[in-house]
């Protein structure tokens, strides 16, 4: 039973980590990882048990944002009421989108999140009147918790920190439960899940729910961090991110993408390359695993198990 | 329902896929606690006979009865919890999950907990996968796999792998099993396996369809034949009177009436 | 209504179309033949284009050799991405095939980045701003070139779909792969083909492209997006419903940026595209059963 330790060590670590380091820079390392995590692994939900490669993913990590800010600044709402509303709304409209994206092949599932991602990119660039344009909203106040405001690297990264806590707890879980190997076997045989009296939409619909859900408070947060949201938040590169952590770390499997979403988040930084290299590095990595290890690390490792178990099998 | 209501009603089914009659005013019925065998040539129409049955295909018109309910439009997934459960001629299973695994699998879209009890693991949910656990092992040993268990059944051979979905189609106690060529590509020891199982769930009450090409197995095993050739039913009854019906003989082995 | 000013807007709408029609014809063909949904190819576009930048001053602003280069850098690129990766795809990994060419997406776009920056470059032809007016509708040089190349491109397209070996094996393996197969048709080399064609598309298209807009590491990204739109209105394996979607679409959009904001005229080709996928799930000229989704 080592894994709870573990998980204990580390989450302790994490905690105490802004009583040692007073470089803010680290702590804000630390928030972006926090959120990067959960949105990781609401796609693992999505794409990795059910194998729905769903691009409309990186709407609702911007939706989260921009619903939040509007919000809390039009309409006056408190920031802890906004962001679980900001959740809700995502995974309604999840629903809505995913219902009729659910009818198409594989194939035009794909491009229509496509389009669907770059629908909200339009609307958040050119609903001047809603988003206030390309420009953005800037001077997104700060949250206040029971008088005490919420600013700068130190408070983030505890709002972040257990808000990311709450969520990966939920997601495990969740990815433990056998709601989750439902999905699994609809991912690997739907004929023969139907044929046992799955009804495979409204699992997937609740995939779509939870990991809309999840992203979109993560926006939500990224967006209060930086104090400005831009139709940027909507950029490619975000979901590319979100799916290279997904893929290295194993598609389906907790763990890996936990791993490999933390340590995608922190090496860039450690390394220190300019962005346009980080990024091809990106790709390349992307690359290197879709070619040759599809399963990523976890699956790589499961693999091996396999091996040795068939090997015994035979004696 | 009285037990003279047959278990399965097939009344005028007919399914075309672009412009060829695929099956054409095929009837039959299967009472229940029986074992019927369903044979006929290639093209005969039996597989999408199956498939109409079990949801996966639309018929375009007829009528589909189980115990007196009417499940022609139903969806495969609730014909499967109205009590039919089908196998795949082309072995479905889940590789990557082990044994154990797929067993529960298949038990689980029939148990009462629905995603609340799972996610918050109540108890409710606990016994019912104990249950499960139970009928499982039962299962297993029945087919003779104990030892792959826990074994991912990806590395399993392609008879081994069928007799895997045998035992999964039982696990939820299905009113109507429908077995679609159960041992095609299975070696000849392994299907005496497969006829002592049947044989014994039989005993323990459960009704089969067996749709096969093996003739010699379905003549062994049924108690009822039904032969089906270019998409509608030819003859049906005992093994021995079909055996010797010169028309079945013609149609299926090519030999003059 | 200004009949002129209409006039003006469709002509400048058929040249947007008939270099939409180039890229979504690419995608068309590399889905028909490959199976596969090519996120990289508006980085294809993207190397057709700053070749063009590159090679015109070298060759004195001459538009012909620029092209030339363009394309040839192109083919070399998409030669290399089909041996390197896209051949060693097998038929039914499309979500593999997706993000492999969205890494390659991510490499290229990002490595041009790296080197030529994000600055925008302003590429100048040997017609410089010149144009022509034709009535009383004014058309630049450069608008010409681009669609005479896009028209004579697509009538060497047809007679090489038509009336050549080449061409018909890879209509033959779009229409039905397992049958090509069967009769000998060695896919791997009809693969290698239909890259090398619509990479050639992409290098055309951005070598017509980069005169008349500015040349930036995300263009290809603005206008392949719109490519998948037109693929799906059109048909996702069909090239005629490419070519008609592609040419109907930069018309409707250039007349309605012309009398509405912006905004629509960007929203226009996801408006139409949900419209069809709605009506009509599998595009405007798909046969059904092309391709099994």
């Amino acid at each position: 039973m080592r894994m709870p330790l573990l998980a204990i060590i580390v989450v302790a670590v994490a905690a105490l980590l802004p009583l040692v380091v007073s470089s803010s820079y680290i702590l804000s390392v630390g928030v972006t990882m926090f959120l990067y995590l959960v949105a990781a692994m609401s796609l693992n939900v999505i794409y990795g048990l059910l194998g729905l490669l769903s691009l409309a993913h990186i709407a609702f990590w911007g939706i989260g944002g921009y619903f939040t800010v509007i919000a809390v600044m039009d309409l006056g709402l408190s920031f802890w009421v906004a962001l679980p509303l900001a959740g809700l709304f995502a995974g309604v409209l999840s629903i809505a989108v995913g219902f009729p994206a659910l009818r198409l092949n594989r194939h035009s599932f794909v491009v229509v999140t496509l389009i669907f991602a770059l629908l909200t990119t339009l609307v958040a660039r050119d609903w001047v009147s809603l988003t206030r344009g390309p420009m953005g909203i800037p001077g997104i106040p700060s949250p206040y918790f029971f008088g005490h405001e919420i600013a700068g690297a130190y408070s983030f990264y505890y709002l972040s920190g257990l808000f990311a806590l709450i969520s990966l707890l939920l997601l495990y879980l969740f990815f433990t439960s056998r709601i989750a190997d439902t999905m699994r076997a609809i991912n690997q045989s739907e004929d023969l899940a139907r044929s046992q009296g799955v009804n495979p939409t409204a699992y997937k619909l609740l995939a779509f729910f939870l990991s809309a859900f999840f992203t979109a408070m993560a926006g939500g947060i990224l967006a209060f961090n930086q104090r400005v949201i831009d139709p940027l938040i909507f950029d490619f590169f975000f979901m590319q991110a979100f799916l290279i952590m997904v893929i290295v770390g194993g598609r389906g499997s907790f763990v890996g993408v936990l791993v490999a979403g933390a340590v995608m988040s922190i090496l860039p930084e450690v390394l220190r390359f300019s962005v346009d290299l980080r990024m091809v590095l990106y790709g390349l990595a992307l690359l290197a695993f879709v070619t040759w290890a599809p399963n990523g690390l976890a699956g790589w490792i499961r693999e091996k198990r396999e091996e040795r178990l068939r090997s015994e099998l035979r004696q | 329902m009285s037990s003279a209501t047959p278990l399965l009603e097939v009344e005028g089914l007919r399914k075309s896929f672009a412009g060829v009659h695929a099956v054409d005013n095929m009837s039959f019925s299967v009472a229940r606690n029986t074992i019927t065998g369903i044979i006929g040539p290639n093209g005969s129409g039996k597989s999408t006979t199956i498939d109409c049955i079990s949801g996966f295909q639309r018929p375009n018109a007829g009528r589909i009865r189980l115990d007196g309910r009417d499940i022609t439009r139903l969806t495969p997934q609730k014909i499967a919890k109205a009590g039919l459960i089908r196998t795949f001629q082309t072995v479905h299973i889940y590789e990557s999950m082990t044994l154990r695994e797929n067993l529960l699998q298949a038990a689980r879209p029939f148990q009462a907990a629905g995603w609340v009890a799972d996610f918050l693991r109540l108890p409710g949910m606990r016994r019912e996968v104990d249950a499960a656990m139970v009928r499982a092992d039962e299962l297993v040993d029945m087919i003779g796999l104990r030892k792959y268990y826990d074994a991912p059944t990806r590395i399993l051979s392609y008879g081994q792998k069928k007799l895997v979905a045998l035992a999964a189609g039982l696990m939820p106690k299905p009113r109507l099993l429908v077995l679609d060529e159960p041992v095609a590509g299975v070696n000849p020891t392994r299907i005496r396996e497969v006829e002592e199982v049947i044989l014994n769930l039989h005993a323990a009450g459960e009704s089969f369809i067996i749709v096969e090409h093996n003739v010699e197995f379905v003549m062994r095993l049924c108690e009822r034949v039904i032969v089906f050739v270019g998409g509608s039913k030819m003859t049906e009854g005992d093994p021995k009177s079909v055996q010797q019906d010169a028309r079945v003989l013609e149609a299926y082995l090519g030999i003059p009436a | 209504m200004d009949y002129i000013y209409f006039l003006q807007l469709t002509a400048n709408g058929l040249v947007i179309g008939l270099i939409y029609a180039l890229i979504a014809v690419g995608l068309a063909l590399l889905f028909g033949v490959l199976g596969i949904v090519n996120f990289a190819h508006g980085e294809l576009l993207l190397i057709g284009a700053y070749a063009m930048a590159i090679a015109l001053p070298a060759f004195g602003l001459a538009y012909i050799p620029g092209v030339i280069v363009a394309v040839l850098t192109a083919i070399i690129a998409g030669w290399f991405i089909y041996e390197a990766f896209l051949s060693k795809l097998g038929h039914g990994e499309f979500e593999r095939s997706i993000l492999i060419t969205m890494g390659l997406s991510i490499v290229i776009l990002n490595g041009i980045q790296y080197i030529f920056t994000a600055t925008p470059l302003l590429v100048n032809t040997e017609f410089g701003y010149a144009g022509v007016n034709i009535g009383d509708i004014r058309v630049a040089w450069t608008r010409i070139a681009a669609a005479v190349l896009s028209a004579v491109t697509f009538a060497a397209l047809y007679i090489l779909l038509n009336y050549t070996q080449i061409g018909r094996a890879m209509r033959a393996v779009s229409q039905n792969r397992d049958a090509a197969l069967m009769v000998g048709m060695q896919p791997r080399k009809i693969g290698r083909n239909a890259v090398i064609l619509a990479a050639s598309l992409c290098g055309l298209a951005g070598a017509a492209v980069a005169p008349v807009q500015l040349v930036q590491p995300y263009l290809g990204q603005f206008l392949v997006f719109k490519a998948f739109a037109i693929i799906i209105i059109g048909g996702m394996g069909s090239i005629e419903g490419a070519v008609f979607a592609a040419i109907a679409l930069g018309v409707i959009e250039s007349w309605i940026g012309g009398f509405f904001p912006v905004v629509w005229q960007e929203a226009a080709g996801f408006i139409i595209m949900i419209t069809v996928l709605m009506l009509k799930p599998s595009g405007l000229f798909s046969r059904g059963g092309m391709r099994v989704g």
